[in-house]
């Protein structure tokens, strides 16, 4: 979707004459991107995203675009209900977000032109895939470098393992072209060991005295780096030690992460589970000011990687593992998630997202499974002022290919930036030249 | 059929299924979901004395559906390998103390659900070995595979009576997931339920006058009971939570359940008459 500066000169995808005269004002002016914007937000709720990635590819059919009418072949065995939303049908197993529609939009003809996971994933988190070496930067890592960083607490957080296609990390998760320091800031959660934070010891295992060490260590590495290099950028070794021992010396950003804070019964209700206590503590980090939070539901895409804790890609079984697991964990977090929100007083300014890299294949295959569709599938978008008991886009009978209003993974993207306040214009004077058009039925 | 009061039987919260009794009726299994590992742990039936069974191993394969021989002696369960981001599903059987593990139905594909005949001497299974789910019968020791099921829809779950004379499983060859019965050689299938939203997993009573099942022809995950022929259906945990994976105690005077009725997932148990 972002493209550095190579397309000047262009008027359509472009950066435009305006765009760069744009630009050149700002530095005139004296203010860098992010300073103009927090002078802008001055005072204003705090806008921020959470981007819940079902990594793997959900169902479609199985999900928020159920085709009751369609052939048992290609409809499965499940039912499709009504909603809140005269009109609305989701799947049976989601009940709880069926009594919820009025409050999302549902995108449902979202498509590109890959099945493959890796870069399927890349399109949906960057708007684009990578070309020529050149990898875009994913959503959270843009907000990150238009936001900046606000410490104790960066603007891009990601709870959960980094996405991986088998042993390979997917390339689009991170700050891609704009380089490593916008790569996000990442927590973990699981049901064990509760709030981890990869880049730190335990705090019990560190005095204040080695982590002076450390800090010291670190500065002086990263100046030999720069002597040796000429670089001038802040390096992602740096960048990531400098969140992690903000949020050490902070004790209220630490506060973010303590989860047995909450009550017993909000916990309960986001689930005790991994991908449950993931979306309180994003409740929690939005609510900190975190303007972008990613909660990956796994690792790996298959249900049984992630040691039987995996992702949404069901070649084999879809009906019984998403049954056993996944609908009912997705209904009850999302649910809780939605409302947690609204009780905050944080589900006007925040956007939830929930969608996967792609579909599944309407017609069920021989295994009881659903391969890679990438035709046409689905998302859920709620709170940010986007206007909920409304459906974009239309697939056809059997849920194949989109009938009405086809949706780019782009637009998805340009959307969000667009309910985070980040403007075309913000994004040129990036230098980055957004593919996409807002989608302007949500707005 | 009257439902006795609930006991909560275990408090750790972490994902469970499968539960199922050991045939004196004194101890359970069922897998859990705990630190990274979908294993098979024991426990007496009064929810004490806790143990995994399965043995930590270094790939966390995914291992679930214990069902105990009747003599006692051995559990068959589904073993997951990984083969790049795919995998198989085996059947393989263990003593109770988790050791002497034998791999006894294998193949490229999935092989899950193994329940003993009530002699002993065979084990029924569902596999994708020749395309989509279907029901099979082997003997004990994972040979001279015969299938029962031959339908374009999906066959899981089989159950035997307690005289052999039947098995029942769940199908959705009508449009939707029902419960069904049939000979052991997979003739004389008879459908027992009809309802549009799913019925499935059915587990015989040991005394063969009931089979119960999960449903969510209420809205919600339920665990009923009917009659063999399927009549008079019973709603026997009647609790908008999720509870599934019903199975009876040897003397069919009490059932065991998962249940996320106080917002977590654990096993239930309630004495029925």
């Amino acid at each position: 979707m972002w493209i550095l500066g190579e397309e000047r000169g262009q008027t359509c995808q472009g950066v435009t004459r305006r765009g760069l005269l744009q630009v050149g004002l700002l530095g005139a002016m004296g203010l860098s991107l992010p300073q103009l914007l927090q002078a802008q937000e001055a005072g204003k709720p705090q806008k921020a995203v959470i981007l819940l990635w079902l990594w793997g590819g959900p169902s479609h059919l199985d999900t928020f675009d159920p085709k009751p009418d369609a052939p048992s072949a290609y409809r499965g065995p499940f039912r499709a209900i009504g909603s809140n939303v005269p009109g609305i049908q989701v799947c049976e197993y989601l009940p709880e977000l069926a009594k919820r529609a009025d409050r999302y939009a549902l995108l449902r003809t979202i498509h590109h032109e890959t099945n493959d996971h890796g870069i399927a994933g890349t399109i949906g988190l960057t708007g684009k895939a990578a070309s020529g070496g050149r990898v875009m930067p994913s959503m959270g890592s843009v907000v990150a470098r238009v936001k900046g960083y606000r410490p104790p607490l960066s603007s891009f957080v990601s709870v959960g393992k980094p996405l991986h296609q088998g042993h390979r990390p997917i390339q689009g998760e991170g700050g891609g072209i704009l380089g490593a320091p916008y790569d996000p800031f990442r927590v973990e959660y699981d049901e064990v060991h509760g709030v981890q934070i990869r880049d730190l010891v335990s705090p019990e295992e560190l005095t204040a005295g080695r982590l002076d060490r450390r800090k010291h260590f670190l500065e002086t590495l990263d100046a030999a780096q720069k002597q040796l290099y000429g670089q001038t950028e802040t390096s992602a070794l740096s960048r990531s030690y400098e969140q992690a021992f903000a949020l050490l010396a902070s004790q209220g950003a630490k506060a973010v992460f303590e989860l047995d804070k909450e009550k017993p019964g909000v916990r309960d209700r986001y689930g005790r589970y991994r991908f449950g206590q993931s979306c309180l503590l994003a409740r929690r980090l939005v609510e900190s000011g975190v303007p972008f939070v990613q909660v990956n539901w796994s690792s790996h895409v298959e249900a049984e990687e992630d040691y039987g804790d995996g992702g949404w890609d069901m070649h084999y079984r879809n009906f019984e593992i998403i049954q056993e697991r996944h609908l009912w964990m997705l209904d009850q977090t999302l649910s809780a998630l939605l409302d947690d929100l609204q009780q905050h007083g944080l589900l006007d300014h925040t956007l939830v997202v929930a969608m996967g890299e792609f579909g599944r294949t309407p017609k069920i295959n021989e295994k009881a499974g659903r391969d890679h569709w990438n035709n046409c599938y689905s998302a859920l978008l709620a709170g940010g002022g986007v206007p909920g008991g409304r459906v974009v886009g239309v697939s056809d009978a059997r849920g194949e290919f989109p009938v009405e209003r086809p949706i780019k993974p782009a637009d998805v993207c340009l959307t969000i930036f667009d309910r985070l306040g980040i403007s075309r214009t913000n994004l040129l004077a990036l230098e980055i030249a957004p593919e996409g058009e807002v989608i302007e039925e949500l707005a | 059929m009257k439902v006795g009061p609930l006991r909560r039987l275990t408090t750790d919260g972490c994902f469970k299924q499968n539960p199922c009794f050991s045939p004196d009726g004194r101890e359970i299994a069922f897998v859990r979901h705990y630190d990274d590992e979908f294993s098979i742990c024991v426990m007496q039936a009064d929810g004490t004395h806790f143990r995994q069974i399965t043995e930590h191993r270094g790939d966390k394969a995914p291992q679930y559906h214990p069902d105990w021989s009747p003599d006692g002696k051995h559990i068959a369960y589904t073993f997951f390998t990984f083969a790049g981001t795919d995998g198989s599903q085996h059947i393989q059987t263990m003593t109770p103390d988790g050791k002497n593990v034998e791999r006894i139905i294998s193949g490229t594909q999935f092989n899950q659900h193994p329940v003993w005949s009530p002699d002993g001497k065979q084990i029924a299974f569902c596999s994708m070995r020749d395309g989509n789910p279907e029901i099979y019968v082997a003997d004990a020791d994972g040979k001279n595979i015969r299938r029962l099921t031959q339908n374009p829809g999906l066959d899981h779950h089989p159950t035997w009576s307690p005289d052999g004379s039947r098995i029942a499983f769940d199908s959705d060859r009508d449009g939707n997931l029902e419960i069904y019965s049939m000979d052991p050689d997979g003739k004389n299938v008879q459908r027992l339920t009809d309802h549009p939203s799913a019925d499935e997993a059915p587990r015989w009573s040991p005394n063969g006058k009931y089979i119960a099942f999960t449903t969510f022809r209420d809205g919600n995950w339920e665990v009923y009971v009917i009659d063999t022929d399927g009549k008079n259906p019973i709603n026997i945990s009647n609790h908008p939570a999720y509870d599934r994976f019903p199975a009876w105690r040897p003397d069919s005077g009490a059932l065991v359940w998962v249940s996320r009725r106080d917002n977590v997932t654990d096993l239930y148990l309630a004495e029925v008459s």
